[in-house]
């Protein structure tokens, strides 16, 4: 071992921000889409593109909640009630991933409650431009969806999480709904502490 | 910002190996066709490239910078990569350097963009990009009051 090297384990944690140009995100998450397309193999549809980027953020977002929880301020259990969770992420995730704060929502039916998660213009695809064949059917902000999908896994709240487009109006909104369709145990179990 | 009523005409990009990438009118005047255009802007990167031959000091030669005409005046401004960013202007313009650096920078977010593709030989295909148009119109606007 060589001597005067700190060893990385020796060193502290980082706390606090650092924040990553905008540019440089950019051009790797252009790599990303364009690697998940053609490795790897071709992928045969649309659906596969999206399911290969909700994997890659699937792995972001396992790993980030441990990071954020560490890093939040007067955390110190697990969270286990269902809505703070989600209010957590809506807040203090999108914050320290982002730097903004994303909406929460709450659409109830047949099958239960679904939620939600709101992003105006999200950051990650902020430079792609759909070509207008694939505008209706591919986001690359599946991404996002993986994202949320590995946040709610680590946490133990498993949910199928897929990225919607909202642009009612059509006129060209980039705003993004991540709904959240949580397993069923889930919210039986959620019914279940709250009583 | 340009006090005068100096106009800027239209935008050219032209890719490494001469072809046309982007080319604009800001004043609706008569445009040329996508062919011409093409053709022109082949022939210019030909005269481009014969210009730094012809110069005294060849290592040290940027190229043709302005073009001066009677009725116009075309800038040209070379970046590192070899992408050539063209406009013409009214006579009375004195230097386009500034909007060309400010489009240079607007292009380079277009490079971010996973479906534009760029091949092996760094050439890239037509610009067609919603983005790139809103964000040279807010551009333009600074400098075609």
């Amino acid at each position: 071992m060589p001597k005067g090297l700190p060893l990385i384990l020796d060193r502290p944690i980082p706390k606090g921000k650092s924040e990553v140009s905008l540019s440089a995100f950019a051009f790797l998450f252009s790599a990303i889409v364009q690697y998940t397309k053609s490795s790897p193999t071709p992928a045969r549809s649309l659906t596969t593109w999206e399911e290969r980027l909700h994997a890659i953020g699937y792995g972001v977002g396992i790993r980030v909640l441990d990071l954020i929880v560490f890093r939040t301020k007067g955390v110190d259990s697990r969270e286990t009630d269902l809505i703070r969770f989600l209010t957590w992420i809506q807040t203090t995730v999108w914050k320290a991933m982002f730097n903004k704060q994303a909406e929460l929502k709450k659409v109830s039916q047949d099958g239960g409650a679904v939620f939600l998660i709101c992003d105006p213009d999200p950051i990650v695809s902020h430079y792609v431009c759909n070509p207008p064949d694939y505008s209706k059917s591919f986001s690359s902000e599946a991404y996002l969806a993986g994202f949320l999908a590995g946040l709610l896994d680590g946490a133990e709240f498993p949910a199928e999480v897929t990225a919607h487009n909202y642009d009612p109006d059509g006129t060209g909104s980039r705003e993004i709904n991540c709904e959240i369709n949580f397993k069923r145990h889930v919210l039986q179990r959620a019914e279940r502490v709250a009583k | 910002m340009s006090a005068s009523k100096a106009n800027i005409l239209s935008l050219w990009i032209v890719n490494k190996s001469g072809g046309l990438v982007y080319n604009r009118d800001f004043l609706g005047s008569k445009a040329l066709d996508t062919n011409a255009c093409l053709k022109l802007a082949g022939m210019f990167h030909g005269m481009h490239a014969i210009s730094k031959q012809l110069s005294p000091n060849p290592a040290d030669c940027s190229g043709i910078e302005v073009l001066e005409a009677e009725g116009f005046k075309f800038f040209c401004f070379e970046s590192a990569s070899g992408v050539k960013l063209l406009c013409s202007t009214e006579p009375s313009f004195h230097n386009a350097k500034a909007f060309l650096e400010g489009v240079y920078k607007v292009y380079a977010d277009v490079l971010k963009d996973p479906f534009y593709v760029i091949d092996h030989s760094g050439i890239g295909q037509p610009i067609r990009q919603d983005r790139f148009d809103r964000k040279l119109d807010q551009l333009i606007r600074e400098w075609n009051p």
